[in-house]
Formats: structure tokens, C-alpha cells, sequence
């Protein structure tokens, strides 16, 4: 079977059309790429290192007053922040994934600064004085929680 | 005013009387799994940051669930559950107030697994639900532990799936609960 391959004479308009029609693709791939490339990178964000936050500094004892007089105002304030809260380690009591929280004493004895440490190895002694930075999430009964926390 | 105060006063002596009894965590761990049946992705989290307390006296048992420290495997997933979903921001915390109605059945001065019939109310994302759910309590020295498995509707909530994500997330959460609680 025999084809016969149609010629075309080349003319400059046709150049100029195939130039064009280059420079779209080009463009259209580029965009392609972009976007492949922040589907790519949002779906492996990495999680938000509370390092890399600067912090609000505060005692314990006065955080745990905050939230008292004004849940409300308070999580306005701190809710989602990064924190570095100072104060005396009461209590440790792991989770049952083999997390570490660690009970920063305050004047009220049911409520605490719970901090769920974020790295499992942790190792801390009751009646330590410490500063530890982590994200605050809120208050409850027994106290007001941080998570995802690192000891500064 | 006087009747406020008063009755105040009296929930604060009553909880201060039988605080001897009560069993408490602040590591109560909460997982859900809201994975739709046709979704390549599994959309699951791991709470460990959950307070517990049970009063051994009345029965009386309260959760409550810090929304922001669900933990995700990806932080993408995250951000959504908490801007989208659950609007952390504007309500951080899930709370469940409700009591142990056969009491009777589960003596918590006396090792052993019982069946526990919990039932009281869920407040999350700002609307609150009846909730039963049967439990499980297991008396172990001090240490008081209750399990739970049961699901929830998101739309009982308020908590909406875009249909763009319908075939991912699913209608219901499955929740499992376990909390080891000590005397305090």
C-alpha cells in the first residue's frame, strides 16, 4: 500500500502560526507542571514544627488565670498560638501510644498546663523548672492543653 | 440571682464531697474514622489528648476532647478538619456530659469487665445530641478503664461534606474510645 505523503509549501504565515502554537504549549505545560507540583507539595505539608514559631512567654500560674476569668477572651488571645510557658513539672503520665504529657503545676491543684510532648523521647523529673513551647489548644476541667510541645 | 449562686454552691460542695471517689485521665485516647467506602485515602485520626472523669459515686462521666489535637498523618488533611469541618477556632473543644445509668452493675471498688450503659449529651461544633453508647468498664486495683465504640452522624453536627469530597469522606465517624482513668 502506498501513501503518498502530501507536500506543503511552507509559507510565512504558517511559520509564524506554528511559532505561536510552540509558545502555548510551552506555557500550557509550564502551568501543568506548576500545578502538578502544589498538589505534589500540599499533600505532603509537612506538619507545623512549633520551633519555627515565634512565642508568646508566660507563667504557668498566669495562664491558667487567663482562662479562668475569660475562656472566651483567652482562646481569642491563645487558642491555635505557639506558647512558652514557665513553671514546675507536677506530674508526667504517658499516653497510650507511649507520648509523654507533662503537668506544669499552677495555684488552682485540678487544673494543670497539660503539654503533650511531641517527641516520645523525653525524659523529665517531677519539680523541675522548665519552659516548654507548644501550640495551645483550648482548656478544660483539668486544665489548659498544649500540643505538638517541645521542652526550650 | 441568689437561686444561681446557691445552686453553684451546691454543685461545687457536691463535686468536693465525692471527690475522693473520682477516677480521672487527662491521656484519654479518641480515634475516628471517617473513611468513605470508596476512598483510596484513609481519613482517620488519633487524639491522645482527651480528659476523663468519672464520678464513682453518681455515675457521672465527662469527656472532653480538645478538637486541635487530632493528629493526622497528613497536615493537609488537618488544616481542612480543623477550618473547614470542625472551625476549631470558633469551637475548640467537644464535650460529652452523661452518666452511667446501670450503676449498679459495674461496682468500681471491685476488679472485673462490665457492660456500661453511658448516655448523656455531646456538644461539638456547637450543636449538642442525645448520645447513647454502650461501654465497657474494666476495675483493675485504682485504675478504672472505659472503652466505647460507636458512630456518628456529621450531618447531626452541622458538619458538611462538600460533594467534590463525598466519595472520600463519609457520612458517619466511626469514634473508639479508650481511657485509663486512676483514682484521684
Amino acid at each position: 500500500m502506498n501513501y503518498t505523503v502530501p507536500s506543503y509549501t511552507v509559507t510565512n504565515k504558517e511559520q509564524k502560526k506554528s511559532a505561536v502554537l510552540k509558545r502555548v504549549v510551552i506555557a500550557l505545560s509550564v502551568i501543568l507542571l506548576i500545578g502538578i507540583a502544589a498538589i505534589v507539595y500540599l499533600w505532603n505539608l509537612p506538619h507545623k514544627k512549633v520551633e519555627n514559631v515565634k512565642g508568646i512567654s508566660i507563667s504557668a500560674a498566669a495562664l491558667t488565670k487567663e482562662y479562668a476569668a475569660s475562656e472566651q477572651a483567652a482562646n481569642a488571645k491563645y487558642l491555635n498560638k505557639a506558647i512558652e510557658v514557665s513553671g514546675i513539672v507536677s506530674e508526667t503520665d504517658k499516653n497510650q501510644d507511649g507520648g509523654t504529657m507533662i503537668i506544669l503545676q499552677t495555684d488552682d491543684p485540678m487544673a494543670g498546663i497539660q503539654c503533650a510532648m511531641r517527641d516520645k523521647t523525653i525524659s523529665i523529673a517531677k519539680g523541675q523548672q522548665v519552659v516548654i513551647k507548644g501550640f495551645c489548644s483550648g482548656s478544660g476541667i483539668t486544665g489548659v492543653s498544649l500540643t505538638g510541645c517541645v521542652l526550650k | 440571682m441568689k437561686k444561681v449562686l446557691l445552686s453553684v454552691a451546691s454543685i461545687a460542695m457536691l463535686t468536693t464531697t465525692s471527690f475522693a471517689q473520682n477516677f480521672m485521665t487527662r491521656t484519654g485516647k479518641i480515634t475516628f474514622n471517617a473513611t468513605a467506602p470508596s476512598s483510596p485515602e484513609k481519613i482517620e485520626a488519633v487524639n491522645n489528648e482527651v480528659a476523663n472523669i468519672l464520678d464513682g459515686k453518681t455515675g457521672n462521666i465527662v469527656f472532653q476532647v480538645p478538637i486541635k489535637s487530632f493528629k493526622f498523618e497528613r497536615e493537609l488533611m488537618q488544616e481542612h478538619f480543623n477550618e473547614n469541618y470542625m472551625e476549631s477556632d470558633k469551637y475548640p473543644r467537644a464535650d460529652f456530659k452523661g452518666s452511667i445509668t446501670n450503676l449498679a452493675e459495674v461496682p468500681l471498688t471491685k476488679d472485673g469487665t462490665y457492660n456500661a450503659k453511658v448516655t448523656g449529651k455531646l456538644t461539638m461544633h456547637g450543636v449538642t445530641k442525645d448520645v447513647s453508647a454502650p461501654g465497657s468498664i474494666t476495675v483493675k486495683g485504682n485504675s478504672v478503664k472505659a472503652t466505647a465504640n460507636f458512630s456518628i452522624k456529621l450531618t447531626d453536627y452541622n458538619i458538611n461534606i462538600p460533594a467534590v469530597v463525598a466519595d472520600k469522606i463519609g457520612k458517619e465517624a466511626k469514634i473508639t474510645l479508650e481511657s485509663n482513668m486512676a483514682q484521684k
